[in-house]
């Protein structure tokens, strides 16, 4: 009777435990980012599923989207702020937007668009600042895996119920400028001991490679590993899905990007980065995007930036 | 017997759950030392003891024994013209490795006056990382002296640290964060954010003005504390019972599962409001621009009076 309850106090002990033992673990796959073309076929009638299509022309979304689907512009989604392209909009009007394209509080949105879902990333980012990550996901492959799969396409325009999309504020999604260069710094000099900063741009315009004249500087953020997006985390440009989680983790791994570093992510104006930031999360890190970007660095004055394939 | 293994197994879901509710609001006490804990510990090789002030003038007239001296100007750069900002990383490192601190040191922050310069230096260095081993000493400097404990003109060893920041930016949001948590706590039910203004609650409710802003009052939707009303007095500068100041933010809209985000003119007493919340066991971030930036910016709105809205 005794070693009973003392078995029994124990176990307790133990299921008290559990939750710090978890938050130790490596990081996991946050496998609900992803959503397969069957998956979404199964439900598409869901009225708790909303699709968004996210593109620059409306007139691609008119040609022909996936049924029930609606229609997001960039220009929605960005504005430019003091010089800065690319950057969120105030909280009351993304409110706004989300809300009339139907999303619900309960709502799971579905992702894809224009640029083999680099548009979309830089929604389901937007999401994330608003509270909403938990909820959404990117269409794996996209428009194109579905048309490949010739899955049913609508013209139809429909009248959408505005939903009661109610945002709260994620400020950790972004690093400002003045953290980049502390992380820039850390990383280069001190052998980062708690951040990755990964750029995600081609790797010419890494290197600096590529001339650019509307940039005072090229190269990269020193510090800063390169992993462009488009060719390291896509199968191909022919099949856009993602590569595997286990075969992503190995291109992160293989930068410096091991699970115990946080990440951060940038680019030449926030998109190609948005791309980034989903993957890195979706594979399990704490992540955080540099929304001004490489473009925005430049202009700091003495801002240092670093040639060719090393980091420094 | 049966009935006994039934109401023990009963008995484990109790035991778990409150641990993880009472998670969020879990006071975490290793922040804050007694002048009687650095009395008996003064001598631990890892403690790193720093006074913090502006100018040394007190600190050589006989400071506590091995306190090292950090003038608080180094602590504090101005870019873009906002006063009172953090210097960049690499001057941080270097201060606070040169007064010794290493990666694993106890550091124990008091300085002169109430307490303002010593939060604003655990705020520094919880944005390097070192927050988990970081405290302040309660009452600081006003509190030692008053109890009549030992003071010296000895110089401290001083020999450099080997510190690395590990960065952790949670502990500030931008202005169009906090534009974004305002318009939300003014037009929203459910924010899960509060917004609280640290500063003195006739300047809260812009009666009394700063000349040189083109707005006064405060940041639509915050809550106030000033932060003063934290401690017992401003002669004994000790925290307040962990009750009193529950309550105190509670009736602020500072409820537990809600995050905080603390500003006031600079940074200075928000970081004061930012120790004593995260004491407290809060999610917590500092607007370090303040009402300062904020009153300057375009487009903006302020609230005058009592109200909050």
């Amino acid at each position: 009777m005794k070693r009973l309850l003392i078995l029994l106090l124990l176990l307790s002990g133990l299921l008290a435990l559990t939750p710090q033992a978890q938050s130790k673990s490596k990081p996991t796959v946050r496998a609900q980012m992803l959503v397969t073309t069957d998956w979404l076929t199964k439900n598409l009638t869901n009225p708790k599923v909303i699709v968004i299509q996210v593109g620059r022309e409306q007139k691609d979304y008119f040609a022909g989207h996936i049924p029930n689907a609606r229609f997001l512009s960039l220009n929605a989604l960005v504005i430019t702020r003091e010089n800065k392209t690319n950057e969120l909009p105030p909280l009351e009007k993304l409110k706004t937007l989300f809300a009339n394209l139907g999303v619900n509080n309960d709502s799971r949105v579905v992702l894809y668009g224009d640029n083999y879902n680099l548009l979309a990333a830089r929604a389901y980012f937007t999401l994330d600042y608003l509270g909403f990550g938990e909820q959404a996901a990117l269409l794996d492959g996209g428009l194109d895996k579905w048309k490949a799969e010739k899955r049913a396409l609508s013209t139809e325009v429909f009248e959408i119920k505005t939903g009661n999309f109610a945002p709260r504020v994620n400020p950790n999604v972004i690093a400002v400028r003045d953290v980049v260069r502390d992380i820039s710094w850390t990383t280069a000099n001190l052998g980062a001991p708690n951040y990755s900063l990964i750029d995600a741009r081609p790797n010419d315009e890494y290197t600096g490679a590529k001339a650019d004249a509307t940039l005072a500087k090229i190269g990269h953020i020193p510090g800063a590993v390169s992993i462009f997006w488009m060719d390291k985390h896509l199968v191909s440009k022919e099949n856009p899905v993602l590569k595997t989680p286990k075969d992503l983790r190995q291109i992160y791994e293989a930068t410096g990007a091991t699970p115990d570093k946080k990440v951060v992510s940038y680019c030449r104006t926030g998109v190609q980065a948005s791309h980034t930031y989903f993957v890195a999360k979706y594979l399990g890190y704490d992540v955080a995007m540099y929304d001004g970007s490489f473009s925005e660095w430049v202009t700091l004055e003495g801002a240092p930036v670093a040639t060719g394939d090393k980091a420094k | 017997m049966k009935r006994l293994i039934f109401l023990l197994l009963l008995m484990i879901p109790l035991l778990s759950v409150p641990a993880q509710k009472a998670k969020p609001v879990a006071v975490r006490t290793q922040m804050l030392v007694t002048t009687d804990w650095l009395a008996k510990n003064l001598h631990q090789p890892k403690l790193v003891l720093l006074h913090v002030a502006r100018g040394r003038k007190n600190y050589d007239a006989g400071h506590l024994p091995g306190a090292r001296f950090l003038d608080y100007g180094e602590l504090i750069a101005t870019r873009g013209g906002v006063v009172n900002e953090l210097p960049a990383v690499e001057k941080l490192q270097q201060l606070f490795a040169n007064l010794g601190v290493s990666n694993d040191s106890r550091v124990v922050i008091l300085c002169e006056g109430q307490g303002i310069m010593a939060a604003r230096t655990y705020w520094t260095l919880d944005y390097l990382g070192l927050g988990e081993q970081a405290a302040l000493l309660d009452g600081s400097w006003e509190k030692w002296k008053a109890e009549k404990r030992a003071l010296s003109t000895v110089a401290p060893e001083s020999k450099a640290g080997n510190f690395t920041p590990r960065l952790n930016p949670k502990v500030m949001v931008t202005r169009e964060a906090v534009r974004d948590v305002s318009w939300l706590a003014v037009n929203s039910e459910t924010s899960d954010t509060v917004l609280l203004d640290a500063r003195q609650a006739d300047v809260y409710t812009g009666e009394t003005k700063n000349s040189n802003l083109p707005l006064n009052g405060h940041i639509p939707g915050a809550g106030n504390v000033y932060w003063m009303n934290t401690l017992a007095s401003k002669e004994a500068p000790t925290l307040k019972p962990i009750a009193e100041l529950q309550k105190m933010y509670e009736d602020a809209g500072v409820t537990p599962g809600k995050k905080v985000v603390t500003y006031c003119w600079i940074g200075m007493m928000a970081s004061h409001g930012y120790f004593t919340l995260k004491y407290l066991g809060y999610d917590v971030a500092m607007y370090d621009g303040s009402f300062t930036e904020w009153a300057k910016s375009e487009g903006v709105q302020v609230v005058q009076g009592t109200k909050r809205k």
